[in-house]
């Protein structure tokens, strides 16, 4: 019997998780490969009999239609699986999880709404948190597990908590989960989960927005800081827990210090979080190590294009008397360099920055933290 | 004897090839890798300051011809440091093929399937298949100059009308040093 693949690309993990959900129930497939290539848009391949692919395949493009948007669904018969080896979809991780409970997904576009949606899922019903992540184009979920009427409570309450603390972008309750829909659930990072009666979110556009952020939260209250934290499309959020109104006071002056550095996205503090919550967002992560220059004053350049940041680089380096000491990714054309000095130097290097991007490409921000604080030196991830 | 290093920066994977390839045939330059932030990739060369110049005019056209955002320039005796923003930097190691066809669309489902109806039209392999963020997704394919031209012909005319298409292009004698640099490198499976 002639085998075939069964293809279907959709933007964002609920319409992917309720598409690969309605496959796996609708025929005998197995699933071959899943690859994701940013801006939220994910691929799942099934493989099976050409009669199961294909309905397979019809179930999911139903499903996904449902629930966002369908950008590819394609049945390929007679496909030879050893001609694609090299393919990235192969490689990723697809253990199916038995005896899963029914699963509640979040998705937001950023991390300000999903922290909101989070608490409030884990507080409406007795669900278990499996941790975040992100997929591109600036679009996150969370994801919970629990009993059917748990799940349900607590997503309707997590989509009105993201609604009003930001932008939703959907909503999915999987009553009986297929076991394939366990490989997409995210996890909680390792790490001691820190105590606190708050959680405080400033999230920015790029590396420059949210190191100023993290200055001002740091600097506006005592707040334990955790690391930088990706999310999508652009932007990193910088996340502080402590009292209430230390964070609010963290929250309110890192907020002001992103916008006046780049684009503010979003804030939010978040009362009373469940520990989950803390896990899940304001654990403190992996401290880079000791840096040389800490708490000397540091200047970030954050451009559109790698040209323009090493032509800015090296004429920095040629004219202010600055030391190179890391660069950093955010993605989605951002990418960004750290040079530290004397505060004098370091304001002649963006100088010279500010004036030599131009040609290359956009310049996206010239920040400096005339004296950055310990605290936030061990949370910023460039190297 | 001044040293200089080169960059052209492009949108998409495929530009960068072809650029790679043109500036290292026309001048005594190395490759010393690329780089990708999410949707810009960079071209990174360096040499004598004369044939870096030369280098990039030569990949500036041949990357032109193929997308239409590129930026090039060019470090006078840059600061070691520069070298540190180079991401993908050339693999060690050597790649043996023969032509290498490059194609690209926004999107990975229909590379599945384009790569499987290519690689059972011609005598070809699926050597790699860069995604770079930004939805932007190359597939690399090897074999003899006529069997590669075959399978970018039949990509073309499956993808070439969908509003997700990109660019395509033949490079019937690639440089080793370009084969490396781009063959080599594995992008993280699953990722997104």
């Amino acid at each position: 019997m002639e085998s075939a693949l069964g293809i279907l690309e959709v933007r964002g993990m609920t319409a992917l998780a309720a598409a690969l959900d309605s496959m796996h129930k609708a025929a005998y497939v197995r699933l071959a490969g899943r690859h994701g290539i940013g801006s939220g848009w994910l691929t799942v391949i099934v493989e099976g009999a050409t009669a199961d692919a294909r309905a397979a395949l019809e179930a999911g493009r139903q499903a996904a239609s449902a629930h966002g948007e369908v950008i590819t669904a394609v049945l390929v018969p007679g496909a030879d699986p050893g001609a694609l080896e090299s393919m990235p979809h192969l490689g990723a991780a697809m253990e199916p999880r038995s005896g899963l409970q029914a699963i509640g997904l979040l998705e937001t576009r950023g991390v300000v709404p999903l922290a909101a949606g989070a608490d409030a899922m884990v507080k409406a019903g007795d669900v278990e948190l499996h941790g975040w992540s992100f997929i591109g184009g600036a679009l996150v979920h969370a994801a919970v597990s629990g009993s059917v009427g748990s799940v349900e409570a607590a997503v309707q309450a997590g989509e009105g908590a993201a609604r009003r603390a930001g932008e939703f972008h959907g909503a999915l309750v999987l009553p009986q989960p297929e076991a394939e829909v366990g490989v997409l659930l995210p996890s909680i990072p390792p790490g001691e989960t820190p105590t606190a009666a708050a959680l405080g979110i400033v999230e920015a556009t790029g590396y420059g927005g949210s190191v100023a952020a993290v200055d001002g939260m740091a600097k506006g209250g005592r707040v334990d800081l955790a690391r930088l934290t990706i999310g999508s499309g652009g932007r990193v959020a910088a996340v502080a827990s402590g009292a209430l109104d230390e964070v609010g006071a963290a929250v309110a002056e890192g907020a002001r210090r992103a916008g006046e550095t780049a684009e503010l996205e979003g804030q939010v503090v978040v009362s009373g979080p469940d520990p989950q919550v803390l896990a899940c967002f304001a654990r403190a992560g992996e401290s880079p190590g000791p840096r040389a220059l800490a708490g000397r004053a540091l200047g970030l350049v954050e451009t559109r294009t790698t040209a323009g940041l090493v032509k800015a680089l090296d004429e920095m380096l040629k004219n202010a008397d600055v030391t190179y000491e890391g660069r950093y990714k955010v993605g989605y054309f951002l990418t960004a360099c750290v040079v530290r000095g004397e505060t004098g130097a370091v304001d002649t290097a963006l100088g010279v920055a500010r004036r030599t991007v131009g040609p290359y490409g956009e310049l996206v921000a010239a920040h400096a933290i005339h004296l950055p604080y310990e605290e936030m030196e061990m949370r910023l991830p460039h190297g | 004897m001044s040293d200089a290093m080169g960059m052209i920066e492009v949108e998409g994977v495929a530009a960068i090839v072809v650029g790679a390839d043109a500036a290292c045939k026309a001048a005594r330059v190395d490759l010393m890798g690329w780089e990708s932030i999410g949707g810009f990739t960079t071209l990174f060369l360096r040499g004598p300051l004369g044939d870096v110049s030369t280098a990039l005019r030569a990949g500036e056209a041949a990357a032109g011809a193929v997308t239409g955002h590129v930026v090039g320039a060019c470090l006078d005796q840059p600061q070691p440091e520069c070298a540190g923003l180079v991401g993908c930097p050339l693999p060690p190691g050597q790649v043996e093929a023969g032509a290498l066809g490059l194609i690209e669309t926004r999107g990975y489902g229909v590379h599945v399937e384009v790569n499987d109806a290519m690689v059972k039209a011609a005598d070809v392999a699926v050597a790699n298949v860069l995604t770079v963020h930004n939805r932007v997704v190359c597939s690399l394919i090897t074999g003899a100059v006529d069997g590669v031209e075959e399978a970018i012909r039949l990509g073309r005319e499956r993808l070439g009308g969908s509003e997700w298409f990109m660019t395509s292009a033949v490079i019937p004698r690639p440089l080793p040093s370009v084969l490396r640099a781009f063959l080599l490198f594995r992008p993280a499976a699953g990722a997104g």
